[in-house]
């Protein structure tokens, strides 16, 4: 609940309107207008998160945004900004896997045809899919804070659509790659909580 | 007159790329507003993101409220209110924003005291629109004032101000005083103001202590009252500058006379002399033991 | 009590004299607590240290008493010891005067003169 409060505090009301709310009208409005596969959602999902990155952590690693004094003349400032991005990670995590599943479910109502795979090999391709989505997003949110401009968000987010998009035109026998998507999952949140929590550490000594 | 100290500090050194903060022994006098004067790159703001604990790479031992806590103390962060310029706030928080961020990283941090502040000092807390503002957004002055509520707002027995006044407008600078004052009449004593300033004559009024640097170190330091006993402004005529230059402590120079701080215990030298003296501001105090520790060139010195 | 910012008369001294005019007056009694020194500050829009000055002259002429942690309230003025407070301000203002006469190299008696030329001016 703490941490949960930690991350609120970081979400202005623009952004809350639109992360728990805009958004998943958008994906829905999507959806049913383009009922074709659950990549739609997963490609506009990567785009959100790293687009609404900007007004939550933006620019947090750029030059401007050092210091945050406000934050370490507090003794807690430090657990409460890594409390902030871990859950935003949960919340990202959980966006993807929400999207993914709509997607893919409602995909199989509209066209029973769609998908011809085993229970096991639903669950390997929902995996698969989801953790590869959320890592596209964490990784072009952890770069896209190094920069406070809001055009190379946007850049950043197109590169990882396609790269996304690629990814589901090649993707291979799901099942060995939900493995490899975990790992990779679990390596670009380690590395992007790191990041910011170094660049925090940093802050306090002159290189 | 037995004072304590809210902060002690001993052989506090700090080394970067060329600039050295050595300062052997600092004490900040507990109850009272202390002010920290000095030349751009004198280290002031070194210092004080020292004593925040906002900046670690420092050799020393610092002490806070009568030696008796270390900043690393889970409390001791607690009763200190810092503000500073430059990336004091996240770029993206608004205006509502921080109050909230404030109840989460400060245990004592009081909301309803926080938007009385805001109130009082012109910060409209309650329209919508100044609530969902951008503190990028915002002037220098506004976002100072963001600041001084936000410290204000919690029960501290310590504020360290990292020039308070500069973006302040006169109206503003007066303001900030009474806070001041206020702030010390509260804690009867117990609570302390440091604050840095280039606007010393503005803020006279409050400094009971001054603590000037140059260089990495501090020059002079004591209470007002005692500084204005220590020096005396002197005011000559022109035939005897040669003389008085030499006694002078420090003195600047026009084509009808001169006039400049001599120690008062060097006063009677001047006997003899077509002299006036005067009981010297603070701020003349200050801009002759910095001048008589610059390392510019004075042109008219 | 008005405070002058630029009468030449530092402002502890003009709040001792003041607070001293008070006391001995009877306008401030016996055993009443002198305003706060913090608070006289804020009301008075002055530093602390200022004000702490002029209530430790107060204290060193004898008319009030601090207390730890209290504040300082007025002593007892016998009327034998204001008389005494009022000699002592008679006595330092003309050893003032006499110092000044040193300085100007005035001789004693063209200085009881003066002081006779003032006296009598005062009668008129």
């Amino acid at each position: 609940m703490r941490k949960i409060k930690s991350y609120l505090v970081f979400t202005s009301f623009l952004y809350r309107l639109m992360m728990f709310g805009l958004i998943h009208l958008i994906l829905l409005g999507l959806m049913i207008v383009f009922p074709f596969r659950p990549y739609t959602q997963a490609v506009f999902v990567v785009f959100f998160e790293i687009m609404s990155d900007n007004w939550l952590f933006g620019g947090i690693c750029s030059k401007d945004a050092q210091s945050m004094n406000y934050l370490k003349s507090s003794k807690k400032g430090m657990q409460v900004l890594k409390d902030g991005l871990v859950v935003n990670l949960a919340r990202c995590l959980l966006n993807s896997s929400l999207w993914i599943c709509i997607g893919f479910f409602y995909t199989k109502s509209q066209n029973p045809e769609a998908f011809t795979l085993t229970t096991w090999q639903t669950v390997c391709f929902l995996g698969a899919s989801i953790l590869f989505t959320y890592s596209l997003c964490v990784a072009g949110i952890t770069i896209s804070r190094f920069f406070s401009n809001y055009w190379i968000n946007m850049l950043i987010s197109y590169a990882a659509m396609i790269l996304l998009v690629l990814a589901m035109l090649f993707s291979l026998d799901a099942t060995y790659l939900v493995f490899i998507a975990l790992v990779l999952a679990i390596l670009v949140s380690i590395l992007s909580l790191r990041i910011v929590l170094k660049k925090m550490k940093e802050s306090y000594y002159d290189k | 007159m037995n004072v304590n100290n809210v902060i002690n500090g001993q052989d506090m050194k700090k080394k970067f790329h060329g600039f050295d903060l050595n300062i052997p022994s600092l004490q900040v006098p507990k109850g009272f507003a202390t002010a920290l004067i000095g030349e751009n790159g004198a280290g002031k703001t070194t210092l004080l993101n020292i004593l925040a604990g906002i900046r670690l790479d420092y050799k020393g031992k610092l002490t806070y409220f009568d030696e008796s806590h270390t900043l690393e103390d889970e409390t001791v962060k607690d009763l200190i209110g810092y503000t500073g310029p430059g990336n004091y706030y996240l770029p993206n928080w608004t205006v509502s924003q921080v109050k909230t961020i404030s109840e989460l990283l400060f245990e004592n941090f009081s909301p309803k005291r926080f938007d009385a502040l805001c109130e009082e000092l012109g910060i409209s807390i309650h329209d919508r629109n100044m609530q969902n503002k951008k503190v990028t957004a915002l002037s220098d002055g506004m976002r100072m004032k963001l600041m001084l509520a936000g410290v204000l707002a919690r029960d501290t027995k310590l504020l360290i101000l990292d020039e308070p006044a500069s973006p302040l407008d006169p109206l503003m600078r007066d303001k900030l005083c009474e806070l001041i004052r206020d702030y010390l009449e509260r804690g009867n004593g117990e609570t302390s103001v440091f604050f840095s300033t280039h606007n010393i004559s503005d803020m006279e009024n409050v400094t009971d202590y001054a603590i000037i640097m140059e260089h990495g170190t501090i020059v002079e330091q004591g209470f007002v009252e005692d500084l204005k006993e220590k020096y005396i402004l002197v005011k000559g005529e022109k035939e005897d500058i040669a003389a008085a230059k030499k006694i002078l402590y420090s003195c600047s120079v026009n084509q009808y006379g001169f006039e400049g701080i001599c120690l008062a215990s060097n006063m009677d030298q001047l006997a003899g002399m077509d002299v006036s003296f005067e009981t010297p501001s603070l701020s003349q105090i200050s801009i002759a033991v910095m001048k008589a520790n610059t390392k510019l060139q004075m042109k008219f010195a | 009590m008005k405070i002058l910012q630029s009468s030449g008369v530092p402002i502890y001294q003009q709040i001792a004299d003041q607070l001293q005019a008070d006391i001995l007056s009877g306008k401030m009694k016996q055993g009443e607590y002198l305003p706060s020194i913090r608070g006289l500050a804020k009301d008075l829009k002055i530093s602390v240290i200022t004000t702490m000055k002029a209530y430790e002259q107060l204290e060193s002429t004898g008319l009030v008493t601090a207390v730890q942690g209290k504040g300082f309230y007025v002593n007892a003025q016998d009327s034998e010891m204001m008389k005494e407070q009022h000699l002592r301000k008679v006595e330092t203002a003309l050893l003032e005067a006499i110092q000044a006469a040193d300085i100007a190299g005035m001789p004693d008696s063209e200085l009881v003169a003066t002081l006779n030329t003032l006296l009598s001016m005062k009668e008129n």
